[in-house]
């Protein structure tokens, strides 16, 4: 209802001083600068916000992992075909019931050196968009190769996003809410271990 | 509500000198982790400037990006509402819920449904609202505000947070482990989580190109009520829109360092579309931003991303606590929020300050807080909202100062008076502190010293009072 009476106010008030000039220019000169994307600076980056960092060669490795971590009756949500889950993610329509999964198991776009953050829209996750905060820990899986340096870098890779939802997911979730001491597994995974392939 | 309303509650929190001493000592310790990831930023200063042009720039053309921002939302599949003010707000979100008979709303923090008064709101016509975010929900149990934007319940000790889980989680008594009261807070809150029948989010920052919105949180509350209720709803003031999803760049790389000293927050989802089946709502609130807007001298104060640096590193909100202001946004940023909603009601919160300016040199987005704190005191004093001796001591120390004698005569005497003031608790300053010693000797004094062969006075001082009009070449 209110729309065209906000939307007057609010010319009205920012008219009372000239457009301020486009800011184009001091973006460009972010984006200008001289960031490489570094792998150990990713991994020390990890380690800073409390994830826990796997190498490996091949997918088999991955496999191997987490068939030696991860209890034989626990529940997996997979989105990745060579490390199969044990349920179904497809014929899942409600979200709530993927309540008590042990792993979820995602791929991630590429990770961001400066803040250890990776990057997953519905591509990698599939239709369920809680799933990288219901699941109680997550494995996520990432190429060496598909580092940025920066959040300037981040957005440019991402581009125009051509689905409904997507994150920058870093590390396992937690609070510092009483007395700022620090608790991982807030309402989120408890515990994320990246895997980084190369 | 007066003036002294801010020095008297701020009393009240400093009768518990450890108790102060440990609030001032976790604020400053969050300071310093934000200092050690700016540092790490090579480009930190770089990155204030953009973010600061960005704001200003948008402010300047907010109709226009607000109304961008609203047509690809909606094209997006979002419904878009707008709402003058506070009431209107309220009206929307419950008229949402009552459409569809929803009667349990999970909510993340929004500091903006604490501005409208949404949870009374909504409480009184029968819906039960459980705030998610950990900290939030402490001081909900507790029937209290949020002290502190960004840390909610910074002013509990753990062991009041035991007591106030045994109360209500039936957490064994004495029970004071933040792991454990944490995962006693994730099962109760799992379980409402699961039974909710829609998600209220805040919203840190909306793309007009996209239509999209991005909400940060570490605990993860935001994410687990909007993807798993029917329907979602996102709260937002007029001002948190953004030009395009490449600032989000900027933003996100200052928000986290400057709140927590995190290098992000662990979740920065981007809601672009809701999911199939989900109903998606977006409230668009301006409650008196537009006010502020026109006047040029605060406009800037819209540029605010809620980080709370500006909290962390005030020596008078370190030392004051959250509740010692009379608005729900506290610190150095709430001070120049709250003059625009109510001068006369929030008349003290401007003064509540040192003017150091170190809320300026922290604020990620470059608000002249300090500045704009100034300007609220004049403003208020000439509404006479100031308290009389305010305004009596102004006119004494004018009358003072224009007297040669009469100033060098005060000076001695204050000097004089100095340990007598500390002995006696004259200055409200000297309740929780003595004064410093006054130096021996006077500036004038050491002045005359450096230069003997020139005394100072009015005729031979470096800028000479002009007894005749400079006649011009």
């Amino acid at each position: 209802m209110s729309r065209a009476t906000i939307l007057n106010a609010v010319r009205q008030a920012q008219g009372v001083s000239p457009a301020s000039p486009q800011h184009e220019a001091r973006m460009a000169s972010l984006l200008d600068l001289p960031a490489i994307a570094s792998l150990p600076e990713f991994i020390a980056t990890l380690d800073l916000i409390g994830a826990r960092v796997i190498r490996g060669h091949t997918m088999t490795e991955a496999a191997t992992w987490l068939r030696e971590n991860i209890p034989a009756t626990a529940s997996i949500a997979s989105n990745i075909p060579e490390l199969p889950g044990t349920l179904d993610l497809h014929i899942i329509a409600d979200p709530h019931a993927l309540d008590g999964i042990h792993t979820a198991i995602l791929p991630a776009r590429f990770g961001v050196c400066e803040n250890g953050a990776v990057w997953l829209d519905e591509t990698e996750l599939g239709p369920n968009r809680v799933l990288p905060m219901i699941a109680e820990h997550l494995f996520i899986v990432i190429h060496a190769g598909d580092l940025v340096a920066n959040m300037h870098q981040a957005y440019q890779r991402i581009g125009s996003m051509d689905t409904g939802f997507g994150l920058f997911l870093a590390g396992p979730s937690k609070t510092a809410d009483i007395e700022q001491c620090l608790v991982i597994g807030a309402h989120g995974a408890r515990g994320a271990t990246v895997f980084i392939l190369d | 509500m007066n003036a002294t309303n801010h020095s008297k509650a701020a009393h009240e929190f400093l009768r518990d000198p450890q108790r102060a001493a440990w609030h001032d000592q976790t604020l400053w310790m969050v300071r310093s982790k934000r200092d050690r990831m700016a540092a790490r930023v090579p480009e930190w200063e770089q990155l204030r400037e953009a973010a600061s042009q960005i704001k200003e720039h948008t402010l300047s053309q907010l109709a226009e990006y607000l109304e961008q921002f609203a047509d690809n939302a909606e094209a997006n599949g979002i419904q878009v509402h707008w709402a003058a003010d506070g009431d209107e707000h309220n009206r929307i979100v419950h008229g949402i819920l009552e459409r569809h008979g929803l009667r349990k709303l999970v909510k993340s923090k929004s500091m903006l449904t604490e501005e409208c008064h949404l949870n009374p709101y909504l409480q009184q016509h029968g819906i039960e609202v459980i705030d998610t975010d950990l900290g939030e929900r402490i001081v909900q149990l507790q029937e209290k505000p949020p002290s502190h934007i960004v840390m909610p319940a910074i002013h509990l000790k753990r062991a009041e947070v035991g007591e106030v889980f045994h109360e209500h989680l039936g957490t064994p008594a004495g029970l004071d482990d933040p792991q454990q009261l944490t995962e006693a807070a994730r099962q109760h809150l799992r379980n409402h989580f699961l039974t909710a029948d829609a998600a209220l989010t805040g919203v840190n920052f909306a793309v007009a190109e996209t239509g999209g919105f991005v909400v940060c949180t570490n605990e993860g509350n935001a994410d687990m009520g909007a993807h798993l209720a029917p329907v979602h709803i996102a709260c937002m003031g007029i001002e948190k829109i953004i030009p395009k999803q490449e600032h989000l760049g900027v933003f996100l790389r200052l928000l986290a360092r400057s709140a927590t000293g995190q290098p992000s927050t662990v979740f920065s989802s981007h809601f672009l579309k809701p999911r199939p089946g989900q109903e998606m709502h977006l409230v668009l609130v301006d409650n008196g931003r537009s006010r502020q807007l026109a006047r040029l001298d605060y406009r800037k104060s819209l540029a605010c991303i809620r980080c709370a640096a500006c909290f962390n590193t005030c020596p008078v909100y370190r030392r004051s606590g959250g509740y010692s202001y009379s608005y729900f946004i506290a610190g150095p940023i709430g001070s120049i929020l709250a003059p625009n909603v109510d001068k006369a009601a929030h008349s003290s919160m401007p003064f509540a300050s040192t003017l150091c300016g170190s809320c300026t040199s922290v604020c990620p987005v470059k608000i002249d807080i300090h500045a704009q704190l100034l300007k609220w005191r004049q403003e208020i004093t000439a509404a006479g909202h100031a308290p009389w001796w305010k305004k009596a001591a102004m006119q004494a120390t004018a009358f003072i100062v224009r007297r040669p004698f009469l100033f060098r005569f005060s000076g001695w005497l204050a000097r004089k008076g100095l340990p007598l003031a500390n002995l006696l608790r004259l200055d409200p300053w000297t309740r929780h502190r003595d004064l410093v010693d006054a130096p021996k000797q006077t500036f004038r004094e050491w002045h005359n010293q450096q230069s003997s062969k020139a005394p100072v006075s009015s005729e031979n001082r470096v800028n000479p009072v002009q007894k005749e009009p400079t006649p011009t070449p």
